[in-house]
């Protein structure tokens, strides 16, 4: 698995597609395509063979149908027969008719209900799972494709620029030390980001999206400029979302060290607004500003 | 654009120049909003007729089934007429999101998530009459065939009313899923844009973590489209099945072989004009006139008269059948419904059912919204009438004179009705409060070949 991926975003199926042929044409691999809606013949360009979910749902129907023959055929006929307004039981074959509507109801049944659930866990469709989109547009009126990069970073870059792309980044898979790239989801997930100051730089507080397996995550300082250009940065406190209080950018009392965490958080409170006065004064860049922040001299 | 063409003559279906980010924000915009006073009070009418039944369910498995207005004569009344009345609703959902799919008809995607959802609430309702005329509830699993401590007993697989268990619960079941499934992507969407961490917290939890990747699109539309050639032979035999309830028997009135396709219509009928007063009330209130247009009343308009046309034949080949079977008693039952003692319900149904659909032909009737709106309810109306007419004049006056009887419902009938109307409504008002009303990515992908803006480039491109 590539380490690095593109993500070229569209913003309309036709583009979509086009850019999608552009990008056969050139030989490049494309891992994944992400859309809000089905489009039309993706499926064809990006060579998926068909789904058997169809085939699978005859099976399952043609199984339904067999059990509710041998289940009827052993309540009717062979466990209780019974002589039912002059109509004994002793047959299947002469009894079926009225055994029909079941036996329908029971091919429907398997072949529906088994058929969806195979298609949610193909896909992997269940409750408390995350979803797996990079960019919460998708979902709206964004198209992504996902391409991953093999030392051919340049090339992708040149093809993708050719076509009538709406938006492009790069993003390094598993860093968990966080690349100025990784920008798109820190968007998403912001949650008490605060504007310190009014200007150009932006730099509050967010949670990072993954949580550790004790429930806590790492406290990120976000850095915004303009309205798009976004990085984030851990602080170095990692704590549960339940204790932050996003209005006072501070922990809640009810934290066993929030003494320790809100001096902690004071310094960088300080420190940030150092740093916007620094970057106003041009002393220091958007991607250098972190620096001022976090690494302690 | 040449992959998005449509002819010229067929009418827009998204109209107000929409882009597909357009159509998120309208589709979320009732969800993410807060309910306005006339919702509140709609549903804290409905509420009430909810609790109102609830205290008649339980006063009547408390006291017994004799405080229903059953005697010994008419013993099956309001209760299987109400089963059959919700149940008849219940298929014009499943009728536009299978069978107008497999027929490749693009209006259905505006109105398919409502249909379907009222398919679901109101086989909910139906469920509940013949679990409450059990008298005792509790005991409702002794209709699955379980092997159990009385010996091995059996359920009777020859019985119509076992098949109406295996048909009612597959059709819930099956209508649940397949509605769940083409909600994922709409749920994700909400889920995407929700800024609340609660409401993010509980649309992830619905959405299954849908991402919308290629492959699960690809899978996505077989299986809707497989659904649908599932659930369409499905919604006809389950109106079947609830007609055979009466057909299998040797009663005067019931005893027809015509009852499968004169329910089915009957039910899609009674369906269509549900889904008329649902959605000319919902795309008022939620602001969704450009997905719901007035071509797609007109259509449904359409779907009602002709089905409305099938079932005014059915009455009457009914009619001529008695008179030519020679059977003076079948001959009796027909002659009993339309001048005996329940003449008004007969002709209740006759207006409202035959007559009453075909101001349908008029083009500016079936247009108008207001009269859509009126016509819709007086079909609800009569549909209830047809089914009542069928079940009480049938039985009121039997073979034997000396027993002939009239029925009169109590309070407690009433109140379970009443209750069912408005549990229905609960659960329907909080849908359109909480659920993508519209089922939105199915829309965008005919937002470039049926939206108004599209087609008006194209037109002048041509033209």
């Amino acid at each position: 698995m590539a380490e690095k991926f593109i993500h070229a975003v569209y913003d309309d199926d036709d583009k979509l597609i086009d850019a999608v042929k552009d990008l056969k044409k050139n030989k490049i691999t494309i891992e994944e395509v992400f859309t809000p809606f089905p489009v039309h013949g993706l499926d064809h360009l990006l060579d998926l063979k068909p789904t058997r979910l169809a085939i699978a749902a005859f099976i399952y129907g043609c199984t339904g149908l067999t059990f509710g023959l041998l289940m009827i055929n052993y309540i009717m006929i062979v466990d209780w027969p019974q002589n039912i307004g002059g109509k004994p039981s002793f047959s299947i074959i002469e009894n079926l008719p009225a055994f029909v509507p079941v036996i329908f109801e029971l091919t429907v049944f398997f072949a529906a209900h088994l058929m969806v659930i195979t298609f949610y866990l193909r896909s992997r469709l269940w409750p408390f799972k995350d979803a797996e989109n990079p960019i919460p547009e998708t979902t709206d009126d964004k198209f992504l494709v996902q391409i991953p990069v093999y030392d051919n970073e340049s090339k992708i870059k040149a093809v993708i620029k050719k076509t009538d792309f709406y938006d492009i980044s790069v993003i390094k898979e598993d860093s968990k030390e966080d690349s100025n790239e990784d920008i798109q989801e820190e968007r998403n997930n912001a949650q008490g980001n605060v504007q310190l100051l009014e200007s150009d730089l932006t730099i509050g507080f967010v949670f990072h999206s993954r949580k550790y397996s004790d429930g806590s995550s790492n406290l990120r300082i976000q850095f915004t400029k303009g309205r798009g250009l976004q990085y984030a940065k851990n602080s170095g406190i990692r704590i549960f979302r339940k204790y932050w209080i996003s209005k006072k950018n501070e922990v809640s009392n009810k934290h066993p060290e929030s003494k320790k965490i809100n001096n902690l958080l004071s310094n960088l409170k300080d420190r940030i607004s150092l740093t916007k006065k620094m970057f106003i004064e041009g002393t220091v860049s958007y991607e250098e500003a972190y620096k001022e922040i976090l690494i302690n001299d | 654009m040449g992959s998005h063409y449509e002819a010229p003559i067929r009418k827009p279906l998204v109209t107000g120049n929409k882009t597909y980010h357009q159509i998120s924000v309208d589709v979320a915009r009732p969800i993410e909003g807060s309910a306005n006073k006339q919702w509140w009070i709609v549903f804290g009418i409905a509420l009430a007729l909810f609790a109102w039944g609830i205290g008649c369910i339980i006063y009547t498995i408390s006291t017994g089934i004799g405080t229903w207005g059953l005697n010994k004569t008419v013993g099956w009344a309001w209760d299987i007429t109400n089963f059959v009345w919700w149940v008849g609703i219940g298929h014009a959902g499943t009728l536009i999101s299978a069978v107008l799919l497999l027929f490749r008809q693009k209006w259905r995607m505006g109105i398919n998530r409502s249909a379907e959802a009222m398919t679901i609430f109101s086989v909910i309702q139906a469920g509940l009459f013949p679990i409450i005329h059990m008298g005792r509830p509790w005991l409702a699993y002794w209709i699955v065939p379980i092997p159990n401590q009385f010996g091995s007993l059996w359920v009777n697989f020859n019985s119509p009313l076992l098949w109406d268990v295996f048909a009612i619960s597959t059709y819930l079941t099956v209508s649940l899923v397949f509605w769940w499934t083409g909600l994922l992507p709409d749920f994700a969407m909400i889920r995407d844009r929700a800024i609340k961490p609660f409401q993010k917290k509980i649309y992830s939890l619905v959405s299954f973590g849908w991402s919308g990747r290629a492959k699960d699109w690809q899978r996505f539309e077989e299986v809707s489209l497989v659904l649908a050639g599932l659930a369409t032979p499905l919604v006809l035999s389950v109106h079947t099945i609830v007609s055979f309830d009466f057909a299998t028997s040797v009663i005067p009135g019931w005893h027809t072989t015509i009852f499968p396709p004169y329910f089915v219509a009957g039910a899609i009928f009674s369906g269509f004009a549900m889904v008329n007063t649902l959605l000319i009330v919902m795309r008022k209130v939620c602001s969704l006139e450009d997905y719901i247009t007035i071509q797609h009343i007109e259509l449904m308009n359409i779907v009602i008269m002709i089905t409305g046309s099938i079932v005014g034949c059915a009455y009457i080949t009914e009619l001529f059948i008695a008179w030519y079977s020679g059977v003076e008693y079948e001959q009796y039952a027909f002659l009993n419904r339309a001048t005996g003692p329940y003449w008004w319900a007969y002709w209740a149904m006759m207006t409202c059912n035959v007559f009453s659909p075909q101001f349908m032909w008029i083009k500016r009737l079936r247009t108008s919204i207001v009269f859509s709106f009126v016509i819709s309810i007086v079909v609800n109306v009569g549909m209830w009438f047809e089914r009542f007419v069928i079940i009480v004049t049938s039985l009121h006056r039997d073979y034997l004179p000396s027993s002939w009887t009239m029925f009169s419902p109590t309070f407690v009938d009433i109140g379970i009705f009443l209750g069912t109307i408005g549990f229905f409504f609960v659960l329907f008002l909080l849908y359109a409060r909480t659920f993508p009303v519209i089922a939105q990515a199915e829309v965008k992908t005919i937002l470039k070949s049926s939206g108004d803006n599209y087609k008006k480039i194209r037109d002048n491109k041509n033209g």
